[in-house]
């Protein structure tokens, strides 16, 4: 069927090159503005750096706002749990908790009240 | 310019072209014309029209080029959408009178005597073509002007391989009694 081929070439578009020639300038002349486009924008690997930096700049923000909170909240607990901690220490050791006040304060206390509070610990 | 990319595959120069390389996309361009003129004449029977369409359908390639989920057959994406386009410019521009190919043929205007009887036979071809359907005029310019392969152009046209070569066969025959034989044998050998 192929040696029945029927020529052509008569029809064919790039027979005249002059003719195809400015064919094909005017399609490249008016694609350049799609072609222009296409190369100034970025690539995958850029668009994901173009989000990277702006990305990483808010999870910065985030942390130092969620150590500031962390670090308010934990102001009082952290005085408690000293608190806490040296009355443990104390209870440990046996001290009556009227003498760890005492001994906080740097008061003396009064002979009677001293009296009165080794009678009720014993 | 564009012969050192003649070797270049389709999915290497649609790639480039999508980052924007002006010789990948000319490329193209060179490279699958006469296939998107084919289907396009055959549908439009007329030059211009077809340049036109050929024209427009490049560049809505261009534009679409992400949608072209395979790229290494480049060629029967951009066909499909001149083939669009062609069909787009036959509904909406039917308040147009189109020029046949006959006289467009005779518009331009060849000095020598055997540019002269170039489009002489171009007439001729256009006349002979316009008796055919759009099925048939598709199928052997693909074949006879393009080169394409049967399997080819039942893909493009979403025909069996069988109805392809028909297809052919009658559009040929049909060709040779329109033209004449002593056309056919002075011209067509």
């Amino acid at each position: 069927m192929s040696d029945d081929r029927i020529d052509f070439s008569a029809l064919d578009p790039t027979h005249d090159e002059a003719r195809f020639e400015r064919l094909v300038s005017a399609i490249l002349h008016d694609a350049e503005p799609e072609l222009a486009r296409r190369r100034q924008s970025p690539s995958v690997v850029a668009q994901v750096g173009q989000w990277w930096w702006p990305l990483l700049a808010a999870a910065a923000v985030v942390i130092m706002a969620s150590l500031g909170l962390l670090w308010r909240l934990g102001e009082t607990p952290g005085a408690g749990a000293s608190v806490v901690v040296e009355s443990g220490i104390e209870e440990s050791l046996g001290v009556p908790t009227q003498v760890a006040s005492w001994i906080r304060s740097d008061q003396l206390p009064s002979t009677s009240d001293f009296l009165e509070t080794i009678e009720v610990n014993q | 310019m564009h012969q050192t990319l003649a070797s270049v595959s389709d999915a290497t120069l649609v790639e480039q072209a999508r980052s924007g390389a002006v010789r990948a996309f000319e490329e193209l361009v060179r490279r699958h014309f006469r296939a998107a003129y084919a289907v396009a004449l055959a549908l439009l029977g007329n030059q211009m029209d077809a340049e036109d369409a050929c024209h427009d359908g490049f560049l809505k390639a261009l534009q679409r080029l992400e949608e072209c989920r395979s790229p290494e057959k480049f060629g029967a994406w951009v066909v499909q959408i001149v083939r669009n386009r062609a069909r787009n410019y036959r509904e909406y521009r039917a308040v147009r009178s189109a020029a046949p190919l006959e006289s467009t043929a005779a518009a331009s205007r060849d000095d020598s005597a055997r540019d002269l009887e170039r489009s002489e036979l171009r007439q001729l071809l256009a006349a002979a073509l316009g008796e055919l359907s759009e099925m048939q005029r598709e199928v052997v310019l693909l074949h006879d002007l393009e080169g394409w392969k049967h399997g080819e152009i039942a893909q493009s046209l979403g025909i069996s391989e069988v109805a392809a070569r028909q297809h052919l066969f009658v559009a040929r025959r049909q060709l040779r009694e329109s033209l004449g034989p002593q056309i056919a044998k002075e011209y067509l050998a």
